[in-house]
This record gives structure tokens, C-alpha cells and sequence, in this order.
């Protein structure tokens, strides 16, 4: 029986390593078909249409998710003030808006990183200069920042009010540090699980980026930088993982 | 692993809530509430803890029964 499945298991690897190789080929191919393509588009024309979407769309992201986050938020604390310190199904839903709240902040945090160095490279080649599109961009970016800082704030603020044992201080540079050794037992577990989903996560979404950088490469001629980018930070997840593990 | 307890139950007759609780024995409201909602095993320090505070032996607030299945392994 166990042989059986052992040669199972290596049938079933076989195929996954041929199926990864003749996608690896086919996008190969593609990125090499598409080449030609994307050499005759008018990229100016592209980069006149984007940073002009960028100038308003940025902004529009910024103000709506904080607005969406502070609504959960604000939803949260009125719930929170009503709470007698025992229904578990309102202190659950209290926990949930708030985590939806800094999940969406999050979010919009991370998109900007995105949006404001897409919306310089796109000022960059176009032809058209607007001082006010320019602008945008910074301030859409400096924007988010204080306004990501200031909901991880108030949220960790009314956390700290539901669970006076939590330590530490938004704006201190071992508040993360600080937090985590004010959990206990079951805290800590949960914290694991999460950081073990998260490398499984990061695992999958670094062989996607892997092949994309790799097409890209050829496409958009990026060159072999964003390949080193993906594969270090691959590598530094895999190594730190490594060394808690060793740790046991 | 059932882990079955009375955390509740002593917790009322001590009339205390679970942030209290947490307090007495060095640990948060949520994982009061998820022993008692028997979605959390606490460690045996944190066994021995509750017990002392609730001033029984741990048996009479943890208890483990064996499932069926395993029973007949």
C-alpha cells in the first residue's frame, strides 16, 4: 500500500514539474509573439492617457478608502461603547469591522507605492507637461501616508481600550516587537498560523512574479532587475523561515 | 483533542468577566473566551492558573474524553 502510494506521489510531482516546464516554454513564446506587438504601440500616447488617469484616480483612492476604513472604524467604536464586556457576538463583530478598517487602509497603503512611482514614470514619457498633474502625485502619495498612520492609530488606540494588557505605541520603532510580546499563549499560536499562511502565500506569488518578470524581460525590455528583485525577496522569506524553523 | 471545561461556569460563581479572568491568570479576554467556547486548549500553566484562581484542582474544570474512534484503535 505504501509503495503504491509513493509511486502515486512521484507520478503526480512528474506531472507538475512537466506541466511547469511547458508553461514556462508557452510563455516564453508568448513574450517573444507579443514582442513584436507591443513595438508598435504608440507608447507616448499611452503615458498622455495614464498620468492623467493617475492624477485623478490616485487622489479618488485615497480619499475613498480612508473614508470606507474610518466608517468601519467609527462603526466599531460606537459598537464598542455600548458593549457590556461579555456578548461575544458584538465583541466579535467589534474585532471584525476593525480589522476590516486597517485591511482596506492597508491596502490603499500598499496600491500607492504603485501609483506614485507609475504616475512619475508616465510624466516621464509623455509629452505633455501639467504642473498640477505633477503635483498630484506627492500629494496623493504624502496624503495616504498620514492618513494610513493616522487609522492604525486610532484603531490600535480602541484595541488597546478592549484589551488594556496590549503594550506599545503606534509611532515607536519596536511597536510591532512590543505588541507581539503582550499576547499570550493563543495570541502567539494564531500569530504563527498567520505567518506561516502568509510565506505559503509569498511562496506562490514569487513564482508567479518570477515568470511575469521573466516575460516582461522580453516585452517591455525591464531587464534583469525585477528577476534579482523577486528572487531576493524569495530568498530572504525562505531563509528566515528557515532559521525559525531551525530554532524548534 | 475534545477538551471539555467548566470555565464558565466557575467564572459566574467567582462573578467575574472574561477580562477580569484574563487578568487574574496573565492572559487576554479572547483567549478566556475561546477555552470556554472549547476552541483553544490552554497550555498546562495556564490550566494550573485558572484553576488555582477558581480554588479547584484541574480536573474539575478541564476535562479530556476519549473519542469513540480513537478508543478503538
Amino acid at each position: 500500500m505504501k509503495k503504491t502510494n509513493n509511486i502515486k506521489i512521484y507520478i503526480q510531482f512528474g506531472l507538475i514539474m512537466f506541466a511547469c516546464f511547458f508553461i514556462g516554454i508557452l510563455a516564453g513564446a508568448v513574450s517573444r509573439w507579443l514582442q513584436k506587438d507591443i513595438a508598435g504601440w504608440n507608447t507616448v500616447a499611452v503615458m498622455n492617457a495614464l498620468q492623467e488617469v493617475i492624477s485623478v484616480a490616485f487622489p479618488i483612492l485615497v480619499v475613498v478608502m480612508f473614508a470606507v476604513a474610518l466608517a468601519f472604524y467609527l462603526q466599531a467604536k460606537k459598537q464598542a461603547k455600548l458593549w457590556d464586556g461579555e456578548d461575544e457576538v458584538t465583541i466579535s463583530k467589534i474585532e471584525r469591522k476593525l480589522c476590516m478598517s486597517l485591511i482596506l487602509e492597508g491596502i490603499a497603503f500598499m496600491v500607492s507605492f504603485v501609483l506614485y512611482p507609475l504616475g512619475i514614470w508616465a510624466y516621464e514619457i509623455a509629452d505633455t507637461e501639467n504642473f498640477v498633474t505633477q503635483l498630484s502625485y506627492p500629494i496623493s502619495f504624502l496624503g495616504n501616508l498620514v492618513a494610513y498612520f493616522l487609522l492604525v492609530k486610532i484603531v490600535v488606540g480602541l484595541e488597546k481600550k478592549l484589551n488594556p494588557e496590549k503594550q506599545g505605541n503606534v509611532f515607536e520603532i519596536h511597536f510591532q516587537r512590543k505588541w507581539e510580546e503582550s499576547m499570550d499563549e493563543a495570541e502567539q499560536l494564531q500569530l504563527g498560523k498567520a505567518a506561516k499562511k502568509a510565506f505559503g502565500a509569498g511562496q506562490m506569488a514569487c513564482s508567479v512574479l518570477w515568470v511575469i518578470s521573466f516575460m516582461s524581460m522580453f516585452l517591455f525590455h525591464t531587464g534583469i532587475l525585477p528577476i534579482i528583485c523577486v528572487t531576493v525577496i524569495w530568498l530572504i522569506m525562505f531563509l528566515t523561515y528557515s532559521v525559525e524553523e531551525m530554532k524548534r | 483533542m475534545p477538551l471539555y471545561n467548566r470555565l464558565k461556569e466557575y467564572r459566574a460563581r467567582l462573578g467575574v468577566n472574561q477580562q477580569e479572568m484574563g487578568a487574574w491568570v496573565g492572559t487576554s479576554r479572547q483567549t478566556i473566551s475561546q477555552i470556554e467556547r472549547g476552541d483553544y486548549s490552554p497550555s498546562v500553566t495556564l490550566a494550573i492558573k485558572i484553576a488555582r484562581k477558581c480554588g479547584v484542582s484541574v480536573e474539575e474544570i478541564f476535562d479530556y474524553v476519549e473519542d469513540e474512534n480513537e478508543e478503538n484503535k
